[in-house]
């Protein structure tokens, strides 16, 4: 057996196939596709301090090569959470991690506050790069100035592992991803969906009542393995890279730029136990390439 | 999961039955789906249908060829392997009353109401289409039903809520556009009204809350895990 084996914070991936946030349904769903004992792990839907009922339909829109995505972060809240799901992800021998997504500047300490006396997940996602919601949130993500009244204290409240999702959308990501290392994150997460988006010719309207959306698929990895590097210019601390990952060599691309794990979205959709599949592959690609540990292929990139 | 593909008839332009091995045998009920990976590389998502029958061996769709992604399954060739989930979607494990219960479909919504349909004995159903582009399919699929048509060369000129005085019932299973259904909840008020909702899917197995339909309280149900057979009366249509 092959080392593929990554860590990132505290945690221990078994291999660096993670499922993305808003694909990964609470995990639930994601467990009658995939044996749980030998993925890497996934990422819950966001969840926020209070309820969010999501956004009006349509929510999704297939585009060339891609998917165009509007769901709003639809979830009951932190409260129903902790008393309905996280004692199901209690029981699953993954790595989990909860996606936060704060709306004003002290709901990330409200949320870990009410989340961290809790066993049963590994460490925190936090989501300022959601395009789909009209206030807070993304406002974080574009500039590094706002972005720091958020993350500066969540090093403090906390021993699990802390992760940082952010948008491709704003330049200021590289440098909220710097002040995010030197406060004590353990890994960002890059790139969330790209803002797109599209209009319905025939009523000379928005197709999302939210106007934009975020676009995912096959269609941005090209994208975000240029973010990837360049993001992997500025920290040191690993990178979870997604964007457009489908198979075996998008991951091994974006292992190679940087990335120390990987995670899966819209292709998570399209084929609900891809975790289980590219796990497999990634374990047979090493054995026949003779390679002792997945650790060799990261940032192995030869310029 | 790996499915062959068996049988394709046209039945109507662009209006394709299809027959597939069944390879899983996890029990069938009515309201599921299935979802068919295609081939197609402009389009990435899988493609919701209705089961509409199925045995121990085979499982066939009707489906209605509108866009990439099912122009890529149309041509699909005998003998090939798709790959296919199902079942999907809540099971409908009550038994209706057959005397009582009104099915209605408009369009392809026939393949939805399909399933819940006791074919030995005659019901009380009501197929309703814009141009007669069903008729046939109609003819072919049910030994005995009102067939109507908005603009078709038919006997029986109109939409399908212009004949429920036809009928006696107390429960309605309807699938079909929005528009149809949101006719019918105006006139089924007091009845109990299931409405097999179609919806433009990402995963159809719960993982994205992509597929939603809105309740009268201002929630939401997701299609593909908390449907497709829904409170029709409950539904906010746009």
């Amino acid at each position: 057996m092959n080392d593929t084996l990554v860590k990132i914070g505290k945690t221990v991936l078994k291999t660096p196939i993670l499922g993305a946030s808003g694909c990964s349904g609470w995990g639930e769903e994601l467990k009658c596709f995939n044996d749980f004992k030998n993925i890497g792990g996934f990422v819950t839907k966001s969840i926020t301090l209070n309820e969010k009922i999501g956004n009006e339909m349509p929510r999704i829109m297939e585009t060339y090569g891609g998917l165009l995505n509007s769901i709003g972060l639809e979830n009951k809240g932190i409260e129903y959470f902790i008393e309905n799901i996280l004692p199901s992800l209690k029981t699953f021998e993954c790595a989990k991690f909860l996606n936060i997504a704060p709306f004003e500047a002290d709901d990330l300490k409200k949320m870990i506050e009410l989340l961290d006396c809790h066993s049963g997940f590994d460490g925190y996602e936090v989501n300022i790069s959601c395009p789909n919601v009209t206030h807070g949130g993304i406002s974080f993500n574009s500039s590094a100035d706002e972005a720091e009244t958020l993350i500066k204290s969540a090093r403090s409240l906390t021993d699990k592992t802390l992760l940082l999702k952010l948008s491709p959308a704003f330049e200021s990501s590289f440098e909220i991803a710097e002040r995010a290392e030197a406060y004590g994150f353990d890994g960002i997460t890059f790139t969330n969906t790209y803002i797109g988006t599209a209009v319905n010719v025939k009523e000379r309207k928005f197709v999302f009542k939210n106007r934009q959306a975020g676009l995912s698929g096959s269609a941005i990895k090209p994208l975000s393995l240029m973010n990837v590097y360049k993001m992997s210019k500025r920290i040191r601390i690993p990178i979870i890279a997604a964007g457009g990952i489908k198979n075996l060599d998008d991951i091994l691309e974006f292992l190679i730029i940087g990335a120390t794990a990987v995670q899966i979205g819209t292709q998570l959709l399209i084929e609900p136990d891809i975790l289980t599949r590219l796990s497999r592959e990634l374990n047979l690609y090493l054995e026949k390439e003779n390679i002792e540990s997945v650790k060799k292929i990261i940032g192995s990139l030869k310029e | 999961m790996r499915s062959i593909l068996l049988d394709k008839q046209e039945i109507e332009d662009n209006i394709f039955l299809l027959t597939f091995s069944r390879e899983e045998k996890s029990e069938i009920y009515p309201g599921q789906f299935l979802s068919i990976l295609h081939k197609s590389r402009e389009k990435l998502l899988r493609r919701p249908f209705s089961i509409l029958m199925h045995t121990e061996n085979k499982i066939s769709i009707l489906m209605k060829k509108i866009g990439r992604g099912t122009e890529s399954i149309s041509e699909i060739s005998l003998g090939s392997e798709v790959d296919m989930l199902y079942p999907l979607g809540k099971p409908f494990k009550e038994n209706l009353d057959n005397e009582k219960t009104l099915f209605v479909a408009g369009g392809i919504g026939i393949a939805g109401i399909y399933s819940f349909i006791d074919r030995g004995r005659n019901q009380n159903i009501i197929i309703g289409d814009r141009d007669g582009e069903f008729e046939r399919v109609a003819e072919k699929l049910f030994k005995d039903c009102l067939y109507v048509s908005e603009r078709g060369d038919t006997r029986r000129k109109g939409r399908v809520t212009d004949f429920l005085d036809m009928f006696e019932f107390n429960t309605i299973v309807a699938c079909g556009p929005k528009q149809m259904l949101n006719a019918l909840k105006k006139q089924v008020q007091n009845k109990r009204y299931l409405a097999v909702c179609e919806e433009i899917m990402a995963c159809g197995v719960g993982l994205c809350n992509g597929c939603v339909v809105k309740y009268d309280d201002n929630t939401f149900r997701r299609v593909c895990t908390d449907g497709p057979v829904l409170d029709g009366n409950r539904i906010v249509y746009e």
